[in-house]
């Protein structure tokens, strides 16, 4: 009980920052106005608006107001599903990666690590411009379309954008899980299996990986909040039309701070629910 | 520190961007910053062609729209990136470290929903937030192409205080973290035994245990501000904003002021789609040789820091190597 009140708390805590940056942003929105009245009125603002939620309304290009919610949802699922997609694609490829090194010998293993190391730290404009680069001299060559490399308003590409977007996140995965791994197979009760005879598969998928779920989970929000700010680039790079884009074209502050917490609310539910699992499995307490 | 150079991987990387931004520097005494531009090319059958030139026409890289001489526009722009992302970081984290001592030691009560409300910041998209808050000088809301009506400096000043001070939050968090954790070790504990104040312990014991760490951290945000740069870049926010010059088909083009990577990275990303792509990936493919040279200066100085730690255990593992190399019934020489 005292945890899922702690969870509350926290989920209020986070609400309450995102109300105070929305409308520190919307200082800068009509120009630059530092006022601290102006300040105080939009969290009054975003505050009613997000009680009562006909405040929520943009003005559109006929300069007549109008409510979000017409199509609002549209924009959100299509990037969160983007979004949740490309996460469990890359903890699935990650944890697949480091499933097949284990057996590899320890000097490959060594080099494996240095490696993605370094190709972990590429910029995901880099991988972005390499796909589209390589996806259109392949169509101007033969003639082809591989994938639909740009949405338009009548497709609505999801392949291509969960891989392009799991890339990165994988690799960092990979390096965590690895990490952790070696770290666990130095441990006596290890030495123990493998003197039982358990082969190194059944070792890794049975003691190793069961043990390490809660340091991977730990280190998932860093994941997490690179995703974050590269679907910003994304959405724009290839033209998806997501939530995102949404708030670039009618920046409000009670809209994006509405549109943050909606964000923030799967985030918040995977790691809640993770945390009192682990708690009650284990008796570990998740520091995220 | 004095190690580290002594790393191969820490060197590389080092002599890579201290040479880089050398010679941008040495460029600006020499020339002044002047861009050569390339006179109009003619074909083999005496025919002008139009710029711009690919890198086989007008080595090495090529020129722009312009005609602009695509690597000098590189080297006089990589200064201006170079320089604003090392001082954006030192602004950044020279803060953070008496904003995280002091929410350790003396709002220990509030710790908790101060870390919470710090935490909010990361479900907000950094390039998202700093493109809100820099977004009335970008390309994207001046659609009319208007002038800025700040001056270079001025908004270099901005540029670099916004970017600044939206990380601040999350670094102090991390930097309070680090300090409880060397906090809870035992030799903090004799020294309060001893009657140490919080400020003596913070001086004499914390800032010396935590040192290490800031190098590492401060590396680290030079590649997440390079990165955060990059991002903004694509989306229209030039450091030091933007003059429009019309090319030879008379369109308004955005050109950065300061031709920094990281603008000149938007700036031309649309060539992509345009039979002259190298022009876009020159700027990309430059800026992460940068990104991936400070990461190899991130992992030499993480193995030299490991290695010292262990320094204490290794003597042990030679000395028991020796042993074994004896045979069972070896005389050893006796101590003079």
């Amino acid at each position: 009980m005292k945890y899922v009140l702690e969870s509350v708390f926290r989920f209020i805590c986070v609400v309450i920052g995102l109300i105070l940056l929305s409308a520190f942003v919307g200082l800068f929105l009509n120009g630059l106005q530092l006022d601290i009245g102006i300040f105080v009125k939009n969290i009054v603002h975003i505050t009613k608006s997000l009680i009562f939620s006909e405040n929520l309304v943009v003005i559109g290009s006929t300069g007549s107001e109008y409510s979000i919610f017409i199509n609002y949802w549209d924009y959100y699922f299509y990037s969160i599903i983007i979004f949740l997609a490309a996460l469990f694609t890359s903890i699935t490829i990650g944890t697949v990666l480091s499933y097949f090194t284990i057996f590899l010998p320890n000097k490959i293993n060594r080099i494996i690590v240095r490696t993605a190391s370094l190709l972990e730290s590429l910029p995901d404009l880099f991988i972005i411009i390499i796909i589209q680069f390589s996806v259109l001299y392949y169509y101007k060559q033969t003639g082809t379309m591989l994938f639909p490399i740009l949405s338009t308003s009548q497709t609505k590409p999801y392949l291509l954008p969960i891989i392009a977007l799991a890339l990165i996140p994988s690799l960092i995965v990979f390096k965590i899980i690895l990490y952790l791994v070696n770290e666990e197979l130095e441990k006596p009760y290890i030495l123990l299996a493998k003197n039982k005879g358990f082969g190194k598969s059944h070792i890794f998928l049975f003691h190793v990986l069961r043990n390490i779920v809660p340091s991977i989970i730990t280190h998932s929000k860093s994941v997490i909040l690179l995703q974050l700010s590269t679907m910003v680039i994304f959405e724009k790079l290839f033209n998806i039309n997501g939530i995102i884009t949404y708030l670039i074209r009618f920046p409000e502050p009670n809209v994006i701070a509405f549109t943050l917490i909606m964000i923030y609310v799967p985030i918040f539910l995977f790691y809640s629910l993770a945390s009192i699992f682990v708690k009650n499995k284990t008796g570990q307490r998740l520091e995220w | 520190m004095k190690k580290a150079f002594g790393n191969k991987l820490f060197l590389t990387g080092f002599s890579f961007t201290s040479g880089l931004l050398l010679m941008s520097v040495l460029y600006f005494l020499i020339f002044q910053d002047k861009i050569p531009t390339s006179s109009l090319l003619l074909d083999n059958n005496e025919k002008p062609i139009q710029p711009p030139y690919s890198w086989k026409v007008y080595p090495p890289m090529g020129t722009d729209n312009f005609g602009r001489n695509l690597a000098i526009v590189m080297l006089i722009g990589v200064k201006y990136t170079i320089l604003a992302a090392a001082v954006i970081t030192i602004l950044r984290v020279l803060p953070s470290i008496f904003i995280g001592f002091i929410i350790h030691f003396y709002l220990r009560k509030i710790e908790r929903p101060i870390k919470y409300i710090a935490d909010s910041i990361n479900y907000f998209p950094t390039t998202l937030l700093v493109f809100f808050l820099l977004g009335w000088f970008g390309t994207e809301t001046l659609g009319s192409y208007g002038e800025s009506p700040l001056s270079f400096w001025e908004l270099i000043f901005f540029y670099i205080f916004i970017l600044t001070i939206v990380s601040i939050p999350a670094i102090s968090v991390l930097i309070a973290n680090e300090a409880r954790l060397i906090n809870q070790m035992d030799f903090i504990e004799c020294s309060r035994i001893l009657g140490a104040s919080s400020r003596r312990i913070i001086v004499k014991h914390i800032l010396p245990t935590l040192t290490p760490q800031l190098f590492i951290i401060y590396i680290r945000e030079f590649i997440q501000t390079l990165i955060l740069m990059a991002h903004l870049g694509v989306l229209g926010i030039f450091m030091g904003g933007y003059f429009v010059k019309r090319d030879l088909f008379d369109v308004a083009r955005v050109v950065s002021n300061s031709s920094e990577w990281a603008g000149a990275l938007g700036m031309w990303w649309n060539f992509l789609w345009t039979s002259y792509p190298w022009i876009s990936l020159v700027p990309i493919a430059l800026l992460t040789l940068l990104i991936i040279a400070a990461k190899c200066m991130l992992d030499g100085l993480q193995a030299v820091l490991s290695s010292e730690e262990q320094v204490v255990k290794v003597p042990e593992q030679e000395a028991v190597g020796q042993m074994d190399k004896l045979e069972p019934f070896q005389l050893l020489k006796a101590k003079s």
